[in-house]
């Protein structure tokens, strides 16, 4: 198709770059400095979308982002889901189709279900499609109702990008008002970064043909980019729209045409001083029947389209307004060849200065568009006179409309500043700034170029004065312009069969609304929320004011007094790829490698998180091994020889101080500050509620200094506890605690076997067992390496944990690898520490401590000291135990009564099986490479006096039973791991 | 089109951490290495040594992965008085320098913190965030050091190839 409808002068576009493009599958072509709306207005495209509810026929209606219809995929290299035509860069090579439409935009099977409005009115899905489950409909529904499917493959090219920056002045904006404001203040040597959304610097001035200090205002616009490019301490970047105003100052830029190739988008988070807002103001529709219509468009759009774009919108047109903004595209668009056939203008008085400006053609005062006949263009309207009541209709084939200029206070409002409306211009402008921010411009609800020029100067001057002493006013002259409205928010629709829109992007009419207020739902934001209108991506552009004097005229109030709904953020539609920047592949979520990661990953070990991002090896499978065979291969080679286990994720810490032992009694249920230098104790720590918090131990190193370790996954949080408890309840104590647990790994060997190992890796320290006992720590070398060796053991086996620093840990590993072969030694993950564990009733955090248990519950109040005065959770304990010591669920063993079966984590546990309230439930089973079956764990009420009587785990189609024992299963007298 | 850095990876310092009041820690390291800085998120330079005013009651004293024994030898940590900790450190965090025409560039993605150069000077040093988790941060050369938990090293070292765009 050739470009019929481009004018041959005229226009930003750069004739002599064509650009090849294809949509729905036919081919086009544009020019540089298009966008796909534009092109395709040239090419003669008039309907472009389906629409969200009601999939009716839709037509670019604005120019850039107030566009509420032109929703399009994009395709190929450049996928992406929702993007408007109005905003995309057109580019060579571009696909883009059209979205929730099938077969094609121009024949669309869903568009049925406008015929039947009666069966999707506002809030249908609230009262509707309940019996027998809203969930059975609700999959085809959200398929009707359509935006464009995420793209299935992520772009071949590039990657997103999110990064920081920080300045003293964000200037957003870089219209008239924008431009004068960054200059102005970077001529004061701070920093200043100038934001805007659009791909050319100027705002509106790109599509008026106004006069500054007596040259074309573009020219202006070319000088002051000149001058701001030319100083270092400004950072400008166009194609980048600020999108969201958080708290303290943080504003997030979207930019979609990042200067590195390697980029698809970058997402700016700007912390600023001081924010100058400077968004301009949108241009708000009016509500009449058949408003979306393709060839029914705002009438500062069809303005840009002839001026920026140079592309003839429509041949013959009619306007239909309430202010004075129209009056001024009349000569531009006469030039361009467009017959403007008539104004409609709602007011009784005309200004005068507006119908200088209309001489030669038909203005209608005190009338309205009632309706516009046509489906997928316009054919003509029918025009009613408020003062005779007479119709008639006028043939044309584009209908540019106008309801006045919303500032765009989005940005403001999400920063929490407060609104109030101004009746002069019928819009709501920003009252108070709560940020450290200032509303220049159209965006204040200063229309006229020269009050912009005057008013940027007023407030840029105290702004530098705010930031630097120096300051410069600048003064423009400028056209003389006039601005008056008569609000109209909406036309009486009360007989119309045809829909009338106020949010044309979510399909809500004027009967919603009038349904909406006649069930009750009067408050703006109840209206919002039942009908959907100012949601989704126009969030209150260009519908939402409408809704609001419509509710404002049906209770006989003013629009201050209904008030505005919550502008959300993004302001415009970001993609998630911009927000989530690099964070993606390998980085999606943190992981913490030890130094035998890669060791584990090479051979071949089954690898998962195990808590605090550890990423650790659950199980090493051999070929061809399934999960169990590997984990009884690993129990059975600790049980029977001696394996290896990395324990590096503990966490560790050292402390130092003299008040170090009570501190310590403090925190554990038992008494810590008795230890002699060398030896160390298992203990509990509670919570302040009395449940348990964690399990480690604890060693003294000499009078002052001893090392605590904790459980992996807690590690963080009782470095929080210890830090808070001296911080606020002890500040006085001296306790000086440093964070070792990346200064230490640590190669635990374990088994029968293990000290012969030790023997074999060679070491200074006398490991026998009474000069090395169970819990005691010693300082030597092993393996040629500095090491700290503790005796302690989670398997209930004889193990030596050997702490040695990270850079030497995989050098330790592969040693005890080396020598361990001899001992026919295994690797062993967690699942084989699981199971051992077990095997043991040694409790593990998140199984059998839930929140819920406290220390005697789990069979350990031995642990609970009763000298000490106190320590943290004793008086919760009391309290509780006090009031109801029965009916706990208490720690016990579970052998299924069939010893192959398995009791699943978590199954619940019911008196005598029944269906009804639990008793308990099961904490852990693991296949007890020992006992040669399944052996379990469980919380079960009064468990400790119910050993020996049944307890019935209810699965969903059985009842697996098991007698109640102790928790232990293996080496009940503890002499193993005290060998 | 990639960034213009180069990047080295997963280096060793000598660390040691010191904690007690401002009295006891100047009177012990003036005795054996020199005065402590006073502002806070400064550090002081002896030779190839600093040492870094990170908190309240907190400095870390950073020196050449090979001065650790010897630094081991001065300071004694195990002698040291009651009333300051000295604890070796050295393997806890993994350290990374990026410079180069395009390190601000890489900085700005990694990091929050505000980085120019008024804000953030030569002397400057601090715990602050990189890629989402704590980090010691400091200048070096034309460009930028920063010390991570050991742990999340592979981590920081994939975050910074994604960073590259290459």
């Amino acid at each position: 198709m050739k470009n019929h409808r481009r004018l041959e002068s005229g226009g930003r576009v750069d004739r002599s770059k064509r650009l090849n493009f294809s949509f729905n599958g036919r081919q086009y072509y544009g020019f540089e400095g298009d966008t796909l709306a534009s092109a395709l207005i040239a090419n003669g495209v008039k309907v472009i979308a389906r629409s969200f509810k009601y999939h009716r026929p839709r037509g670019i209606i604005g120019s850039g982002i107030e566009d509420p219809a032109s929703l399009v995929e994009l395709l190929d290299e450049n996928a992406s889901g929702n993007n408007l035509a109005t905003t995309v860069i057109l580019k060579d090579g571009l696909k883009a189709k059209s979205i929730n439409c099938w077969p094609s935009v121009n024949f669309d099977f869903g568009s049925i279900i406008q015929y039947f409005p009666k069966l999707v009115p506002a809030g249908f899905y609230y009262k509707t499609f309940m019996w027998p489950n809203w969930h059975l409909f609700e999959p085809s529904i959200r398929k009707a109702a359509g935006l464009a499917n995420a793209p299935q493959v992520p772009p071949k090219k590039g990657h997103f990008e999110s990064r920081n920056a920080h300045t003293d002045v964000l200037v957003i904006g870089s219209g008239p008002a924008g431009l004068a404001a960054s200059l102005t203040v970077a001529k004061t040597g701070v920093k200043v970064f100038l934001v805007d959304q659009n791909s050319e610097p100027g705002g509106n001035l790109l599509s008026s043909k106004l006069f500054i200090n007596k040259q074309p205002a573009i020219a202006w616009v070319d000088d002051m980019v000149s001058e701001l490019a030319k100083m270092d301490n400004v950072t400008h970047m166009q194609n980048s729209t600020a999108w969201a105003y958080r708290e303290h100052n943080l504003i997030i830029v979207n930019e979609r045409e990042v200067d590195n190739s390697s980029i698809i988008e970058r997402s700016w988070r700007v912390r600023a001083k001081k924010v100058v807002i400077a968004t301009g103001a949108i241009e708000r529709a009016l509500v009449f029947a058949n408003n979306d219509r393709p060839g029914v468009m705002l009438a500062s759009a069809v303005q840009t389209f002839v001026n920026r774009y140079a592309v003839k919108v429509g041949d013959n047109l009619v306007f239909f307004t309430n202010n004075d903004s129209v009056y001024s595209y009349i000569d531009d668009l006469e030039n361009a060849g467009i017959n403007i056939l008539a104004i409609i203008d709602s007011r009784k008085k005309i200004p005068d200065q507006c119908l200088s400006r209309a001489k030669k053609i038909k203005v209608m005062a005190n009338s309205i568009l009632k309706n516009v006949n046509g489906y997928k263009q316009v054919r003509s309207i029918n025009v009613q006179s408020l003062d005779t009541g007479k119709f008639e209709t006028i043939s044309c084939d584009l209908v540019a409309h106008s309801g006045g200029w919303n500032p765009a206070v989005h940005l403001h409002s999400q920063s929490r500043g407060s609104l109030k409306f101004n009746e002069k211009i019928a819009a709501f402008v920003p009252n108070k700034s709560i940020q450290n921010s200032i509303n220049i411009g159209a965006c204040n609800g200063t229309f006229a170029l020269a009050e912009i020029f005057k008013e940027t100067n007023q407030l840029m001057s105290k702004l530098s004065g705010e930031v630097k002493s120096e300051s410069r006013e600048d003064n423009f002259e400028v056209d003389e312009q006039h601005y008056s409205i008569e609000p109209l928010w909406s036309t009486d629709l009360s007989d119309e069969k045809e829909k009338a829109f106020f949010d044309i992007q979510n399909d809500v009419t004027y009967d919603d609304i009038q349904l909406a207020l006649l069930e009750g739902y009067s408050n703006v934001e109840h209206v919002k929320r039942y009908t959907t209108g100012g949601m989704g991506f126009d969030q209150g552009k260009t519908g939402n004011i409408n809704i609001i004097g419509a509710i404002a005229e049906q209770q006989g109030v003013g629009l201050d007094s209904v008030g505005t709904t919550t502008f959300r953020s993004p302001f415009t539609p970001v993609s998630f790829g911009s927000i989530n920047g690099v964070r993606q592949g390998s980085v999606v979520l943190p992981f913490r490698h030890t130094p035998v990661t890669k060791w584990n990953l090479e051979k071949g070990a089954f690898m998962y998180e195990a808590g605090a991002r550890w990423r650790r090896p659950g199980y090493f499978p051999k070929k061809e091994e399934g999960f169990q065979e590997a984990v009884n291969r690993e129990c059975e080679t600790v049980r029977y020889g001696v394996g290896v286990y990395d324990g590096s994720p503990l966490g560790k810490f050292e402390l130092k101080g003299k008040d170090v032992g009570v501190f310590l009694d403090l925190i554990y249920t038992n008494i810590m500050s008795s230890l002699k230098p060398g030896a160390g104790r298992y203990g509990l720590m509670l919570s302040d509620d009395g449940l348990i918090f964690d399990d480690g131990v604890a060693f003294r190193i000499d009078e002052n200094r001893w090392f605590i370790s904790t459980s992996s996954g807690h590690s963080d949080a009782i470095n929080q506890h210890m830090k808070k408890v001296l911080t606020f309840d002890r500040p006085d104590w001296d306790v000086k605690i440093t964070n070792t647990t990346n200064q230490w790994n640590n190669a635990t060997i374990c088994g029968p076997l293990a000290r012969q190992l030790l023997e074999k890796l060679s070491t200074n320290i006398d490991i026998d067992n009474e000069a090395f006992p169970f819990m005691t720590f010693r300082e030597g070398m092993v393996a040629e390496i500095p090491a700290r060796v503790i005796r302690v053991s989670f398997t209930g086996e004889l193990s030596f944990e050997i702490n040695v620093a990270p850079r030497n840990m995989l050098k330790l590993w592969e040693k005890i690898i080396e020598v361990g072969n001899e001992f026919k030694i295994l690797p062993v993950g967690s699942e084989a520490s699981h199971v051992l564990r077990v095997e043991k009733g040694f409790l593990s955090l998140g199984h059998e401590v839930d929140g819920t248990v406290d220390a005697y519950d789990l069979g350990m109040g031995w642990l609970m000291s009763k000298k000490k005065i106190d320590y943290i959770g004793k008086r919760s304990v009391n309290l509780r135990r006090g009031e109801k010591s029965k009916g706990r669920r208490e720690l016990v063993g579970l052998l299924p009564h069939n010893p192959n079966e398995a009791i699943p984590e978590g199954a619940p546990i019911t008196p005598k099986g029944k269906k009804v309230g639990t008793e308990g439930f099961t904490t852990a089973c693991v296949w007890s490479v020992v006992n040669k079956r399944w052996v379990g764990l469980g919380l079960i009420e009064d468990g400790h006096s119910r050993h020996g009587e049944e307890a019935c785990i209810r699965m969903k189609d059985r009842i697996i039973r098991a007698e109640i024992t102790k928790p232990i299963f293996h080496d009940p007298d503890g002499k193993l791991l005290r060998s | 089109m990639g960034y213009d850095v180069k990047i080295e990876r997963n280096l060793l310092h000598a660390l040691f951490d010191l904690k007690g009041s401002v009295e006891d820690v100047s009177s012990y390291l003036k005795e054996h290495i020199g005065s402590i800085p006073v502002e806070p998120n400064s550090y002081v330079t002896y030779g190839n040594l600093r040492v870094l005013y990170l908190g309240i009651n907190h400095w870390i004293l950073l020196a050449p992965i090979d001065e650790e024994q010897k630094l081991l030898e001065l300071l004694k940590p195990e002698f040291c008085p009651a009333s300051i900790s000295i604890v070796l450190i050295s393997d806890t965090l993994k350290f990374f320098r990026i410079n180069g025409a395009n390190a601000d560039d890489i900085m700005a993605v990694a990091s929050p913190l505000n980085l120019n150069a008024d804000a953030f000077t030569n002397n400057s040093a601090t715990f602050s965030e990189v890629f989402g988790l704590k980090a010691l941060i400091m200048r070096h050369g034309d460009g930028y050091q920063f010390g991570i938990d050991q742990s999340f090293g592979d981590m920081i070292s994939d975050y910074l190839d994604l960073t590259m765009a290459r």
